[in-house]
C-alpha cells in the first residue's frame, strides 16, 4: 500500500506541515526546521511494525508511554516533541497517533532511511552494532549502523572490495562517482590491524577511515546504502522495501559530488523506489530545475536522453545508464520549503515548480538556497556602479 | 545636478527627456513600477537618442531619474531577453554605457545609478547562484529580474 500525503501539526517547532509526496519529495528549509522530525516520524508512521518489533529485539522498552517511545526513536529529550493536547498526524488524510505496539512476528522493512549522521556510524573503519550506541542515541542512526554492518558482515554481498566493483551500479555511475569521490583509490577491507575495517588504497599505502576525506568518509555509508538497495542481476529492489529516506544527500560533498550522488538517485528512482530527500544544497535544486524544464521542451526521445545524461557529464553513457537516467522525466518531483512562520512555528509550502520568474519569492528563490547568493551579487552590482572605475 | 537638468545639460540627449514614464515605449512601462509615482523625476529612450550617432553601438535602452530620500538616482534599465545566451550582449551593452556615458553626459552620469537588466519575457536563467549572475554583478548589472521597482 502505497502512501501520498502526511501532515504533522503542533509537533516540536512544527506548526504545520503538509508534504504531499511524489516520486521524488525533497525538502528543504534553514537549520532546525524539523525537517528530520518529519521525515523519522513519517518513517515511523508507515513502518511502525518493523521499527517496533527491532526496538523491542535490542531490548528497549516504553511500556505503551508515546513519550518514552519518541525518546527511544528520536533521541533522548525528544519526547517534549508530542504534545498530549495539541501534536496531530495525518497520514493520507486520516489522523492516527504514532503506533507502539510490538507485533509478534518479524515484519519486512518498507523503509531504508539514511540518516544526516552516516559518518559517525563508521568507528576505526566498521559500522557499529545497533547496541554499541548510547540508548540516547535515535533509532535512524542505530538501525542504519547495525543494517550496514550486517551487509558488510554477510559473505553472501562478498564485500571484500567495496568500490569500484564491477556489476554494482551502472558503469556510467561508477566512473561519475570515481571521478568526484574516489579518483582512482579504491575502497575495500583490510584484516591487518587483527580486526577488520575498510580502508583506502592511495598509491601504495593503505589509508584508515579517520584520515580520509570528510566527503569520501560521509559517502561510503551512503554507497554502502545503494549497494542495498540497487541489488544486481536479475533483482531490482531491495525485497519489500519502498521508501529510500536520504538525509542530508550533499553533507561534506563537493558540487561534483553531489551530482554523482543524484545520478544514484535516478537509479533509485529508475528501480521504482519513491525516494524522499532532505537537502540544503542549490545543486540538487539546479539539476531538479533542470530536468523540469528539459521535460517540458518538446524534443526527440534521444535528445531528451542526452540531456539528461549532459547534466550528469557522462559522454557516451550505455544504453542502459540513458534509459534510467531519462526515466526520471516521467517522475513526480515534489519539493516543499519548511521554514518559520509568523508565530515562531514551522510551516510548509510547496516549491515545485522552482519557477524563476515566479513572483512567489519562495518559489523563484528555491526556498531561500539562492536567496542569499542573489543578495551578494546585488550588493556586489551596487558597488561596481559606484566605484570610481566606472 | 537634477535628473532633468542633467540630461538637458548633455548635447546627445537635449530636448529627449520626457515626463514620468513616457519616453519608455508602452510594453516596456509594464515591467517599472515606483513606490511612490510622484518621485519618478523623468525618463530617457538612450537607444533612441544614440541611434542616430551611433548607430550599430550596443545601445543602452533607457534611464529614469527617481527622487529617493537623500538625493535622486538614476535607473538604467535594459530590457532583453533573459537567456544564458544574452548576458555577453547585455554586459557589451554595459561597456558601451560606461563609456559613452562621461563623454556624453557627464552631469547625468555622475548622479547615483543603478544598472538594472529587467527581462522581456521569461526568466531562463537559472537562479541567483549563478555564474553568469555574478558576471553581471561583477559588471555592475543586477539583474535579470521581473520588474524594476524604482525607490526599492
Amino acid at each position: 500500500m502505497s502512501f501520498s500525503r502526511f501532515r504533522l501539526e503542533d509537533v516540536g517547532q512544527i506548526g504545520e506541515v503538509d508534504v504531499e509526496f511524489g516520486d521524488l519529495t525533497v525538502l528543504v528549509g534553514p537549520q532546525a526546521t524539523g525537517k528530520s522530525l518529519f521525515l523519522q516520524l513519517f518513517a515511523h508512521a508507515i513502518d511502525s511494525a518493523s521499527i517496533n518489533r527491532t526496538m523491542d529485539r535490542y531490548g528497549l522498552v516504553w511500556d505503551e508511554d508515546l513519550r518514552m517511545f519518541l525518546n527511544l526513536y528520536l533521541g533522548d529529550g525528544m519526547g517534549q516533541v508530542w504534545k498530549l493536547s495539541g501534536s496531530k498526524m495525518y497520514l493520507d488524510g486520516k489522523k492516527f497517533v504514532p503506533d507502539l505496539k510490538v507485533p509478534e512476528e518479524d515484519v519486512s522493512d518498507r523503509t531504508y532511511y539514511v540518516p544526516a549522521q552516516r559518518a559517525m556510524v563508521f568507528r576505526d573503519g566498521w559500522p557499529q552494532p545497533f547496541g554499541s550506541y548510547s540508548i540516547k542515541d535515535p533509532f535512524a542512526v542505530r538501525f542504519f549502523s547495525e543494517r550496514t554492518r550486517s551487509f558488510l558482515d554477510n559473505p553472501k554481498h562478498d564485500m571484500e572490495q567495496v568500490f569500484p566493483i564491477q556489476g554494482k551500479l551502472k558503469e556510467g555511475t561508477r566512473d561519475l562517482l570515481d571521478r568526484a569521490v574516489f579518483h582512482g583509490s579504491a575502497i575495500s577491507q583490510d584484516r591487518s590491524s587483527g580486526r577488520r575495517e575498510l580502508r583506502l588504497s592511495a598509491g601504495e599505502g593503505k589509508i584508515s577511515f579517520m584520515s580520509w576525506s570528510t566527503g569520501q568518509r560521509e559517502f561510503v555509508p551512503l554507497l554502502l546504502g545503494m549497494y542495498e538497495l540497487l541489488p544486481g542481476g536479475r533483482i531490482s529492489r531491495r525485497s519489500g522495501v519502498e521508501w529510500v529516506i536520504l538525509e542530508e544527500i550533499e553533507a561534506g560533498l563537493h558540487p561534483e559530488a553531489v551530482f554523482s550522488v543524484m545520478s544514484m538517485v535516478l537509479e533509485l528512482l529508475d528501480r521504482g523506489y519513491k525516494v524522499v530527500i532532505s537537502t540544503h544544497s542549490p545543486y540538487v535544486l539546479d539539476l531538479l530545475w533542470a530536468i523540469r524544464s528539459i521535460k517540458g521542451l518538446t524534443l526527440s526521445s534521444e535528445d531528451k536522453e542526452r540531456a539528461v545524461c549532459g547534466l550528469f557529464d557522462i559522454s557516451d553513457p550505455a544504453m542502459s545508464l540513458k534509459k534510467s537516467m531519462s526515466n526520471v522525466l516521467d517522475r513526480d518531483v515534489r519539493i516543499h520549503l519548511l521554514r518559520y512562520g509568523q508565530g515562531g512555528m514551522v510551516q510548509s509550502k510547496e516549491i515545485s515548480s522552482l519557477d524563476p520568474a515566479s513572483e512567489d519569492e519562495d518559489v523563484s528563490g528555491w526556498g531561500g538556497l539562492s536567496g542569499y547568493s542573489g543578495q551578494v551579487s546585488d550588493l556586489v552590482a551596487d558597488f561596481v556602479s559606484k566605484s570610481r572605475r566606472f | 545636478m537634477k535628473f532633468k537638468n542633467a540630461v538637458n545639460d548633455s548635447d546627445v540627449f537635449k530636448g529627449h527627456c520626457k515626463d514620468g514614464l513616457k519616453a519608455l515605449k508602452g510594453s516596456d512601462r509594464n515591467l517599472v513600477k515606483a513606490v511612490d509615482s510622484r518621485r519618478i523625476s523623468g525618463s530617457l529612450d538612450m537607444d533612441e537618442a544614440w541611434r542616430i550617432e551611433y548607430p550599430n553601438a550596443p545601445r543602452w535602452d533607457y534611464c529614469i531619474g527617481y527622487d529617493l530620500n537623500g538625493g535622486e538616482v538614476v535607473y538604467y534599465l535594459e530590457v532583453h531577453p533573459a537567456e544564458t545566451s544574452e548576458v555577453s550582449s547585455v554586459i557589451e551593452k554595459a561597456r558601451f554605457l560606461r563609456k559613452r556615458m562621461p563623454l556624453d553626459a557627464h552631469s547625468l552620469w555622475d548622479i547615483r545609478r543603478s544598472l538594472v537588466w529587467v527581462a522581456s519575457g521569461r526568466i531562463n536563467i537559472p537562479p541567483k547562484h549563478a555564474r553568469k549572475r555574478k558576471q553581471l554583478a561583477s559588471e555592475g548589472i543586477k539583474g535579470p529580474e521581473r520588474l524594476l521597482t524604482l525607490g526599492k
